[in-house]
């Protein structure tokens, strides 16, 4: 079979087509959408950061009115934590909008496998920069406000049971996005074949 | 208008990434909310048509790998005909068959092949080199005729057997 021939089969599609475009209706629904979507990513952000500003704020004026020193510093370091854990969801979340599919299929491809692998760093690297962050702060508050006694105690194993629930969902998780990327890896694999 | 323009290619390329019509519907949303949003962006650097085929295909080949709790695009103005059972052409069922089994990052390929576009742009488009996309689209195309011609076999046998009843 000639190159034209398959060219010629190919191009006649078009007779074929299930999907139609309503011209009058497509520029509007196009603004439409993606004001949407801009409008949900400002609504996410503010989200998050008004979730974090309650945090600061309530920790805040608990820091007032705290006793002991140890607490104080247990409350500042959960402010300083919350900071931190605003700033690396806004700025990856944020990433992730900006995915470029003008670029070459080869550098998209790397783009994604890259992207991805970033996702599940940042869950693998959980404990370090999400719980621990929260939970040591949460242990000192504890031990200045509640010492050892028996609610403290109670309240302490609360802690480490939720951390280790929360560190358990998000490895679960991870391990999602292994298929993933192998199978991304091996499409790069192909692309570069023949060479 | 671009979309109206480049509508047919669009459809084409997406038709075989696409597992059934609701799902080529949903990418073909997906490729031109992508031309839209990128359309300010555009620097010229590339030709209009290479930088299409680029968000195209990328956005048919990324589908896959998007969160499942991405947000599906409903555009109103991108719908399923209503008739959709359309004459079959053979040979471009045969065609169509063969390309959707053959590996993603070659399907890329010989659809730009079959969309006409010169080696070179093809290169640029999936980020190898001309060579390279040559070597490539021979193998590719060796392989697709062998598919077409076990397919056109069993067509044959198939009708023979209808008239041997």
């Amino acid at each position: 079979m000639e190159d034209n021939e398959l060219k010629n089969i190919w191009k006649n599609a078009p007779e074929k087509e299930h999907i139609q475009f309503d011209q009058h209706k497509i520029l509007n629904d196009m603004n439409l959408e993606l004001k949407k979507i801009d409008n949900s990513l400002k609504w996410r952000n503010i989200r998050e950061i008004g979730v974090g500003i309650f945090l600061i704020v309530l920790f805040g004026m608990r820091f007032f009115s705290a006793q002991s020193g140890l607490e104080k510093l247990g409350i500042l370091l959960i402010i300083l934590a919350t900071l931190f854990i605003i700033y690396k969801l806004v700025t990856v979340r944020n990433s992730k909008q900006s995915i470029d599919h003008s670029i070459s299929i080869k550098d998209q491809l790397l783009q994604t496998r890259n992207y991805l692998k970033r996702e599940q760093n940042l869950g693998k690297n959980i404990l370090y920069w999400y719980i621990l962050p929260i939970v040591i702060p949460l242990i000192i508050m504890s031990l200045g406000c509640y010492g050892l006694s028996p609610f403290g105690v109670i309240y302490l194993l609360s802690i480490g049971a939720l951390s280790y629930f929360m560190y358990y969902l998000n490895q679960r998780g991870v391990k999602k996005l292994d298929p993933y990327i192998t199978q991304i890896e091996e499409k790069i694999q192909q692309l570069e074949a023949d060479s | 208008m671009l979309v109206e323009q480049n509508k047919s290619k669009i459809n084409r390329i997406c038709s075989v990434y696409a597992k059934n019509c609701e799902d080529q519907r949903d990418l073909v949303q997906d490729v031109l909310l992508n031309i839209w949003k990128n359309l300010p962006s555009f620097e010229h650097r590339a030709s209009i048509n290479t930088w299409l085929y680029r968000i195209t295909l990328n956005v048919c080949m990324r589908s896959k790998y998007e969160q499942v709790q991405k947000r599906k695009t409903k555009l109103e103005s991108v719908h399923l005909a209503a008739v959709l059972d359309i004459s079959k052409d053979e040979k471009y069922e045969h065609l169509y068959h063969c390309i959707s089994k053959l590996e993603e990052t070659d399907r890329s390929i010989i659809v730009l092949f079959l969309e006409d576009l010169p080696y070179k742009e093809i290169a640029e488009i999936v980020g190898l080199s001309a060579n390279h996309v040559a070597v490539k689209i021979k193998r590719i195309k060796k392989q697709l005729l062998i598919c077409l011609q076990h397919m056109e076999r069993e067509f044959l046998d198939k009708i023979k057997t209808c008239h041997g009843r």
